[in-house]
């Protein structure tokens, strides 16, 4: 009798363990699908064409205060504006489930995937190999050429060092924190365009970095805010997947926060200054030419001028002229005629690193491993 | 500067209080004779109800009592298919944990965007105006000041009490305590629910006090870490307030260092208390210190023949 309902106990916990897995990537329908008559068979053409529903993979969960809810929103806006329908799978792992994943929102209908996440990629190209019909979308140019698979890459410096001059202009300390992740290129070009978008308005201003090592580990954050704030820091700017604990520990400390990937200005109305924000008009455009027959494929990237990334309306803690000087560098941005990183540019211990008048290509700057003048922090 | 070290003393303290809460825990199944690595899930589980219960019920006692009922869930788990069913304790421990991640990520989705007012820090009068670490160890959540006793209370049961004798015997000599007449089973059974207990209040601290958040898998790593610390303090409780804080100072300096560009790599930093923690169990491993309680030497020797 005893073994008899252990075994059941074991079976439920199994089957609780299954529900628990699939339900992880429970489906979100949003958008409108109201495309009745476009074709869902794609056959030998460009993949993707014709496309009526797009599957998108996230790492994390929709409401997550960064990474995650930018994608979540930016994609069902998409949908909405293309009238295709958009499937989302929350809190899909880095690893072979999000194969079993892309398979079902496959079989479900789906020709344009979007694999979110760095970690995705590996097994987006295996999938991708078995269904040359499907576009496939990344976040990392790095991997295997495909004819159906591209990179949706981001340049976020024009942005940072907007961050950086409303930063500047409201620090009273002159004392600015940054909390970055890894010493990773994407993390420290933001930080040196932070830094020297700071500069550009406050040259007495100190950016002092930190690097927690992780995307998202709340418990440094949490660290990081009440060292900085012990630290005379009036302004936290970051670079994190996750930003509602340190947006919130700013609150309840007081001091100037800038936010990343969302607009978190509810959550700290009275510190939150401006952040940087992804926005999807780009990203819709390039939905629409794949749906259209004309996938890019290898790199599709961009920044301010092409739609890729924005700033965050300045909130009403920002004074109007602060607001200003901000809005004419947005302006400048959008344009193509910020220029963030011309010369000369120096580092941390004087040496110059770009000269007077030159001018870093974009391979440069996506190479950057240095911390600018006017930074304290390691660079390795 | 001296900011800077009040600083660094409430941050050693606030990130080693969830690995104290985990240590104790494990230490107590450990000396029953059982490892529990599943304390990284309970604490995992932990965070989630204990931050849940914050969230809607607004009542810190029952965010605890809640959580210590999951965790009590997860050591149960854990015990039982060990004893019931021979399951191996460390695949099992491995298959919990992600069980918890899976099912704290399923139910917490709509947690992360939260927020709650949590466990406010109290300052204990006088105490707390102490120069340098008044602010840092008598300006704290009732939970931490918990966890200060914690250490105390667990070597007191242990080495001064009946039920402590026969917990030890479990983890020693079982056929002694069969031969007293003790009942073994529920013993360990008792011993590795309170490490899931324990583990639970950790998280609990961890996210209604120490980050007022919940995100999927916040605890880290954290439950792991205190599982080898048990190692680290060779099973003495005492220890345990050097062992936690170690790490929690660790954390502490990786930002600090960071801050002040201190030039040594934040990966050296964060790596020391595992590198102390390796050569600590090299050492014990070696002197066959007898501390290490006698049914644990059963587990994971290597041949003798080798030797």
């Amino acid at each position: 009798m005893k073994k008899f309902k252990m075994k059941w106990m074991a079976m439920f916990l199994v089957m609780a363990l299954a529900v628990c897995m699939a339900a992880c990537g429970g489906t979100e329908t949003g958008g409108t699908a109201q495309t009745g008559g476009g074709e869902t068979q794609a056959s030998a053409d460009a993949p993707g064409k014709g496309a009526t529903k797009i599957g998108v993979l996230l790492v994390g969960t929709r409401d997550d205060y960064g990474y995650n809810q930018a994608l979540y929103e930016g994609c069902l806006e998409s949908g909405q504006e293309l009238g295709v329908e958009v499937l989302i799978k929350e809190s899909v792992p880095e690893d072979s489930s999000s194969q079993a994943v892309m398979e079902q929102l496959i079989a479900e209908g789906c020709t344009i995937i979007y694999a979110s996440s760095y970690g995705h990629r590996e097994y987006a190209e295996l999938v991708a190999a078995a269904h040359p019909e499907v576009a496939f979308f990344c976040s990392n140019e790095t991997g295997e050429d495909m004819n159906n698979v591209s990179a949706l890459v981001t340049y976020g410096w024009d942005s940072a060092y907007i961050n950086g001059i409303c930063a500047g202009l409201m620090t009273k300390t002159n004392e600015i924190g940054y909390i970055g992740s890894f010493q990773v290129p994407v993390v420290m070009y933001s930080v040196d365009a932070f830094a020297l978008g700071v500069q550009s308005v406050n040259p007495n201003a100190t950016v002092h970095v930190v690097f927690t090592g992780s995307w998202d580990d709340v418990g440094l954050q949490t660290d990081a805010v009440n060292a900085m704030a012990s630290q005379n820091i009036d302004c936290i700017a970051q670079y994190q997947d996750y930003t509602k604990t340190i947006c919130e520990m700013c609150e309840a400390a007081g001091i100037y926060v800038i936010g990343y990937h969302v607009d978190a200005s509810d959550i700290a109305p009275n510190t939150f200054l401006t952040g940087t924000i992804d926005i999807c008009k780009r990203q819709t455009e390039v939905f629409r030419e794949t749906i259209e027959g004309n996938f890019p494929a290898g790199i599709v990237s961009g920044g301010y001028p092409e739609g890729m990334v924005a700033n965050a309306e300045c909130s009403d803690v920002v004074p109007d002229e602060v607001k200003a000087q901000v809005d004419a560098a947005v302006k400048a941005a959008e344009e193509g005629s910020l220029n963030v990183y011309a010369g000369p540019v120096y580092l941390q211990d004087g040496s110059v690193v770009y000269e007077e008048g030159y001018t870093p290509t974009t391979e440069e700057i996506l190479g950057i491993d240095f911390l600018v003048q006017g930074t304290v922090g390691l660079d390795n | 500067m001296m900011d800077l070290i009040e600083n660094f003393l409430l941050n050693t303290v606030r990130s080693g209080t969830p690995i104290m809460f985990a240590l104790m825990g494990d230490m107590i199944g450990q000396r029953a004779g059982h490892i529990s690595l599943s304390v990284e899930g309970a604490m995992l589980t932990g965070c989630l109800v204990g931050f849940t219960t914050c969230y809607y019920t607004d009542s810190l006692l029952l965010a605890v009592l809640f959580a210590a009922l999951a965790g009590a869930f997860v050591g149960f788990l854990q015990i039982h298919f060990n004893i019931r069913c021979g399951a191996d304790m460390f695949a099992l421990a491995l298959a919990i944990n992600y069980f918890c991640s899976a099912i704290t990520n399923y139910f917490g989705a709509s947690m992360v965007s939260k927020s709650i007012r949590g466990f406010s820090r109290i300052a204990i009068p006088g105490l707390s105006r102490i120069p340098v670490i008044g602010d840092a160890v008598f300006h704290q959540d009732i939970l931490t000041y918990c966890s200060y006793l914690l250490p105390l209370v667990v070597g007191f049961v242990l080495f001064k009490t009946k039920l402590g004798v026969a917990l030890r015997t479990a983890g020693e000599m079982h056929q002694v305590g069969v031969a007293y007449g003790y009942n073994i089973k529920r013993l360990k059974y008792g011993a590795v629910i309170a490490a899931g207990v324990l583990a639970a209040i950790g998280g609990v601290q961890l996210a209604c006090a120490y980050t007022m958040t919940w995100t999927s898998d916040m605890s880290g790593g954290r439950g792991f870490i205190a599982s080898a610390l048990v190692i680290l303090c060779s099973w003495k409780p005492k220890r345990a307030y050097m062992a936690a804080y170690l790490f929690g100072a660790a954390q502490s300096l990786q930002i600090l260092f960071q801050l002040l560009a201190v030039p040594i790599p934040t990966n050296i930093v964060t790596m020391a208390p595992y590198v102390v923690t390796l050569v600590a169990l090299a050492f014990i491993s070696m002197n066959r210190n007898p501390s290490m309680p006698e049914e644990l030497k059963k587990i994971g020797r290597p041949l003798e023949i080798l030797n």
